[in-house]
């Protein structure tokens, strides 16, 4: 009998945890879970269309969630091309041509880089916590199924995104996105998860259009550092050229 | 030789009637004539302001392109034999197109937009389309690395002849494209739509941005009957399962259902109007030929035929319609060819009306063709004969003491 009781408190203890204040932690740590105070990683990311399929070697460098960096290394023929993030804006830099292009805020919806990322998800994807709110609409105690329903004065690209949380390691395990008429558009899966300085991180992401189940985009982390030393220039438009 | 004698004689002994008949008569030919053509006129700006300043009459791609509108679904740019030796095709051109984001660099600010850059053969694609002609500033393509810009698009960029123009976007296959160009011209096609998301380059220059060497997304044709663009794009598909062929009537479904509802609404509006041309010359023909019976009664006591009164009347019917059909017609051709090269502007009063791939100017143009000026022309000669019938027949058929009698 004492077992039973002390199950009870402990659960009342774990589901009390679940709280809505916890969860919109746990969304904001997903969210930026690859950024910390500066990052490096080295990416493999390979993208599947319905009649291609290609491979890009990145790396990038990240300060904070307001800037981002990313260099492509591999193939040869796309090599020096680069991504700049600073706040809402992003830059292009095309070493082919030696110049740089800024993305216009109309085409934040396309595709970047040619996958199924699109500007957006770099530009917002990190302020989920701010635009929504968080509601736990299924929880055992080990996964949490959150529900975030954009809040009435943001300009947000999903109507609603579904988290399915791991709890104990506080990484997300799928999230799916759906439209403002409540349709899935994708699902995102994320998987080999490693504790990486302090904190447990997926290190491999897949991300599948609801439209076409053929196709995907794969980020593989190969390499991720958290809080190293970077210069704040490297996140300038006018380092993006130098580089 | 006598009755066209009496006939011609009989046309000048009433001066007044005469003219009275032939102004009526010509009146209709011309008014005809120039609805007809001010009406084609409104019709062919529809049709040649998509045509001409774009899709010209037959697109030929790959199955694959058709079914979904990948980059890389090409063919070669050599046009296919099959397409350059036919004899319904007057001229060919290969076309490589992508959607790219283009930006331009003015005064330390950037201007990025969206637009299609269209890859041309220059020399063929003058032949199939008429958008070297809409060059509002600087030179056609001439060098490699020459852009040409439509007029919003270039306003929108705030670019001007001699800027360089970035290019950027997905090329084949997932590949980044990107390139760079110089402004050489401005055109300006009068459709607003296409004027904001056209830019026009060197296939060569698109094939190497997209990284498709000598290939081309479509083949673009012009035939000599617009027309029957259908029936030869049927025609044309019989021979290779390889390409979809398509007429502009597939292309543009909105302009080929709106010209289907003009022709039908022309025929309502011929009908009309052949049915009030129809009324004023059996009327004025009834009335001149029945002023006259006493006249036709006392040529049938002193002897002559009925056979010969119908040859004369009908002769002088034929003269009368053949002369109001020439002078109708040739006031009307004269009015049409000048409405054809100095239309009316109504812009006072509205401005270019853009609807889907085709616009309307706010200009009141006549389009001549064989068709709207014959058929006038023609319809009154027949039309003068047809209605002296009912008449001369009533004539003829009423018993002379009748005749005479109703003195």
């Amino acid at each position: 009998m004492k077992y039973i009781i002390l199950f009870f408190i402990l659960n009342s203890f774990l589901i009390a945890k679940v709280t809505n204040e916890y969860i919109t932690n746990i969304i904001r740590k997903v969210e930026s879970q690859y950024q910390a105070d500066t990052s490096f990683a080295i990416m493999q990311m390979n993208i599947k269309k319905e009649s291609w399929k290609r491979s890009i070697t990145m790396h990038s460098w990240g300060k904070g969630r307001d800037r981002f960096l990313t260099k492509i290394v591999k193939p040869k023929k796309e090599k020096g091309i680069a991504s700049l993030k600073i706040k809402k804006n992003i830059w292009n830099y095309l070493p082919k041509i030696d110049r740089i292009i800024k993305i216009p805020s109309s085409l934040m919806g396309d595709s970047w880089m040619g996958s199924h990322f699109t500007n957006d998800d770099l530009v917002k994807a990190d302020k989920i916590d701010e635009s929504y709110t968080f509601k736990v609409i299924n929880n055992n105690n080990k996964i949490a199924i959150v529900e975030s329903i954009p809040k009435n004065d943001a300009a947000v690209v999903w109507g609603k995104i579904i988290y399915h949380l791991d709890i104990e390691k506080e990484v997300a395990i799928k999230i799916e996105y759906f439209d403002e008429d409540q349709e899935l558009v994708r699902t995102m899966t994320l998987d080999n998860i490693k504790f990486i300085q302090g904190r447990y991180i997926p290190t491999h992401l897949m991300i599948f259009p609801n439209e076409n189940k053929n196709e995907f985009t794969e980020i593989i982390y190969q390499k991720l550092q958290l809080n190293i030393p970077l210069k704040k220039v490297k996140f300038s438009v006018r380092y993006l050229k130098k580089r | 030789m006598l009755i066209v004698k009496l006939a011609f004689k009989n046309l000048f002994r009433n001066t007044r009637r005469t003219l009275l008949t032939l102004s009526a008569m010509s009146s209709a030919t011309f008014l005809l004539m120039i609805t007809l053509a001010i009406n084609d006129g409104f019709l062919w700006s529809m049709i040649l302001s998509s045509t001409d300043y774009f899709h010209a009459h037959i697109k030929i791609t790959s199955l694959k392109y058709e079914n979904k509108k990948e980059i890389h679904h090409t063919i070669s740019d050599q046009i296919d034999p099959l397409f350059s030796k036919s004899k319904s095709i007057k001229a060919i051109s290969a076309r490589l197109s992508s959607n790219l984001l283009f930006s331009h660099q003015s005064q330390n600010k950037s201007y990025s937009t969206p637009a299609q850059l269209l890859g041309i053969q220059p020399k063929l694609e003058s032949k199939i389309t008429k958008l070297h002609t809409s060059l509002i500033q600087g030179s056609y393509l001439k060098n490699n690395n020459d852009i040409v810009l439509g007029k919003i698009l270039a306003k929108t960029l705030k670019a001007t002849i001699g800027d360089e123009i970035i290019v950027m976007g997905q090329g084949a296959y997932g590949s980044i494209a990107s390139g760079l160009f110089k402004v050489s011209g401005i055109i300006s096609t009068s459709n607003p739509m296409r004027d904001s998301r056209l830019a026009l380059a060197h296939i060569k220059s698109v094939q190497d941005i997209l990284g498709l060497e000598n290939q081309a997304h479509y083949y673009s044709a012009v035939i000599h009957d617009v027309l029957s663009a259908k029936e030869i794009s049927k025609s044309l598909q019989t021979l290779s399962k390889k390409y979809y062929i398509q007429s502009w009537r597939n292309i543009l479904e909105q302009t080929s259902q709106a010209l289907d509802f003009w022709i039908i609404g022309q025929i309502i509006i011929l009908c009309i109007f052949y049915f009030a041309v129809i009324l004023i010359c059996v009327n004025t023909m009834t009335m001149s030929i029945m002023e006259r019976k006493y006249e036709f009664a006392s040529l049938r006591a002193i002897g002559l035929k009925k056979s010969m009164i119908l040859k004369m009347i009908s002769l002088e019917g034929m003269a009368l319609s053949s002369l109001s059909a020439l002078i109708g017609g040739f006031i009307g051709v004269s009015i049409s060819f000048f409405l054809h090269s100095n239309p009316i502007s109504l812009s006072f009063f509205s401005g270019t009306i853009s609807w889907g791939e085709t616009s309307f100017q706010p200009i009141i143009r006549a389009y001549p063709t064989y068709f709207n000026m014959l058929t006038p022309i023609i319809v009154m000669s027949l039309l003068g004969v047809l209605t002296t019938i009912y008449p001369t027949i009533k004539i003829l058929s009423t018993p002379l003491n009748k005749l005479m009698g109703d003195r």
